[in-house]
């Protein structure tokens, strides 16, 4: 069951509902290994309030393999002592001997091995049943999955940007299903720019975007009123930055913009420091390419290439063009950015978007579709946030998120 | 220069928005601060984040004619942090449109 490189397995399980949910972590090895060094120092020095016990079927009978169990929580009265010894106690010591029975652990094994389980017992929990329940499946659970390995490394680089915390209550997106629908909000006017968040469709194919002139009004503080809106929402704040790269990467991110926003325009030290500054900040950088007149030649400069590029048509050339509504936009050679960044960036395209450019700016390759004025004066913003999306055929929400480990 | 055209005037001002009308506790300049007061203590005892515009909104509280005991506030969408505050705190208030 194990192998010389592995020593012991761990494996880790939480079932049930709170306050008797169950948390165990536990390891499983052969006596003579770490696992038993760690087995028999832990029950020879006891700490206070959470002293290891040994998991017995009932008293007189302990389980085997050999199982100790270590209280997470602190145990700090009489009360919290009974849970432990009672009905968790004798869920793990049953589910650690079913485990064998039904061929979990070899039975041959039984002698050789130990399990240290480490378990959680809310002290708000009451209910002898849904603890002992709750423990038992947990400990079942934790078992079979050290035994299997779970997960393996590709669930865990699957799961890893689309998993909630069950104690965060939101996840972080890292923009890895494109395309999605970025709404810039350039509007100074903070209530307004709250109607039309809170108006926003709940989709995890939505940026939002602050604007420049929204954060020079606010600063970067206005990221933080919109996560708390929208906690799960990917934010960008659009700096523009053009000096003191790390400086202005890291206000945002102390701010906690998902997204950190450059200018193209800036020097080649300031956009490195940067995107360095937001890889160190966990957030990813766009570089914005707003009047510059050949992003691949800048990109081809530049040591580390940014996460995102974001081909721009400023507002004001925009404004001038919208008077001739047959004029093409064009965001440049999307294809081109995406090779001399060794297509590991997304490219968003900003300027005049509307609906009926989507396919085609789809079509050109653009992973992000940079709407504004679109949906921020929409008499609907809901619906006309909708029209994008339907026409990007995105989901509203992902699916995938749904918890199915057993 | 570069001047909107006809079509994106009209788009703008095309916009809906609402006003919140709430009425003061008390009249006058203590009516308003209580206002804020109450309203900052909603903020951070309900562990939210401080609007970015509040010293904007301090000042238009401050600044705003009182309508027969009540302040006409603009607002962009009836779910509003502002009108989730007047109903937590009693406040007697109505949504309308802005005129």
């Amino acid at each position: 069951m194990i192998n010389e490189r592995d020593d012991f397995l761990i494996g880790e399980a939480l079932v049930g509902e709170e306050p008797e949910i169950a948390h165990i972590d536990l390891i499983i090895g052969s006596k003579r290994g770490a696992a038993g060094a760690a087995f028999a120092s832990s029950i020879a020095q006891p700490k206070q309030g959470h002293t290891p016990i040994l998991g017995v079927i009932r008293p007189n009978l302990p389980t085997k393999p050999m199982t100790l169990i270590v209280p997470k929580v602190s145990i700090r009265n009489l009360a919290d002592a009974e849970k432990i010894f009672g009905p968790a106690q004798s869920a793990i010591a049953k589910a650690v001997a079913d485990a064998v029975e039904e061929g979990v652990i070899p039975k041959s094994e039984a002698e050789e091995f130990v399990v240290i389980a480490s378990a959680f017992i809310h002290p708000r929990g009451k209910d002898y049943q849904r603890i002992y329940r709750y423990n038992y499946a947990a400990t079942k659970l934790a078992l079979s999955r050290a035994v299997e390995k779970f997960p393996d490394m590709d669930k865990v680089l699957e799961e890893k940007d689309k998993s909630i915390h069950a104690m965060i209550g939101f996840r972080i997106n890292n923009l890895k299903k494109p395309p999605y629908l970025e709404v810039a909000l350039d509007i100074p006017d903070w209530r307004r720019v709250e109607g039309i968040v809170r108006a926003l469709p709940k989709s995890d194919a939505i940026i939002i975007e602050a604007g420049t002139p929204l954060i020079k009004r606010y600063g970067v503080e206005v990221v933080q009123k919109i996560h708390q809106l929208r906690p799960e929402t990917v934010v960008f704040a659009d700096l523009k930055t053009l000096d003191t790269g790390n400086l202005e990467a890291r206000m945002a991110g102390d701010g906690t913009a998902d997204v950190v926003g450059f200018s193209g325009l800036a020097p080649v030290s300031t956009m490195e420091k940067f995107i360095e500054e937001c890889k160190k900040v966990g957030a990813l950088s766009l570089m914005d390419t707003l009047n510059v007149a050949d992003p691949v030649k800048v990109l081809k400069k530049l040591k580390v290439t940014p996460n995102i590029v974001e081909l721009h048509r400023p507002i004001d050339v925009e404004l001038a063009q919208s008077r001739d509504r047959e004029q093409e936009s064009e965001w440049g050679n999307i294809g081109e950015v995406k090779k001399v960044c060794g297509n590991k960036v997304l490219v968003a395209v900003a300027g005049g978007v509307r609906v009926n450019k989507i396919e085609k700016a789809l079509n050109a390759g653009a992973d992000i579709i940079v709407v504004g004025r679109a949906i921020t004066t929409a008499k609907d913003v809901m619906g006309a946030a909708r029209a994008f999306l339907q026409r990007m055929d995105v989901e509203d929400v992902d699916q995938f998120r749904v918890m199915t480990d057993f | 220069m570069v001047k909107l055209s006809e079509e994106e005037v009209n788009e703008e001002e095309s916009v809906f928005h609402k006003k919140l009308k709430i009425k003061l506790k008390e009249k006058g300049k203590e009516g308003r601060l209580i206002l804020l007061q109450d309203y900052l203590d909603y903020l951070i005892k309900g562990n939210k984040t401080i609007p970015p515009d509040f010293p904007t909104f301090v000042r238009e509280i401050m600044g705003l004619d009182e309508r027969g005991g009540f302040l006409h506030i603009r607002l962009w969408n009836e779910n509003s942090e502002l009108v989730d505050f007047a109903k937590a705190r009693g406040y007697e208030h109505k949504i309308d449109t802005y005129d």
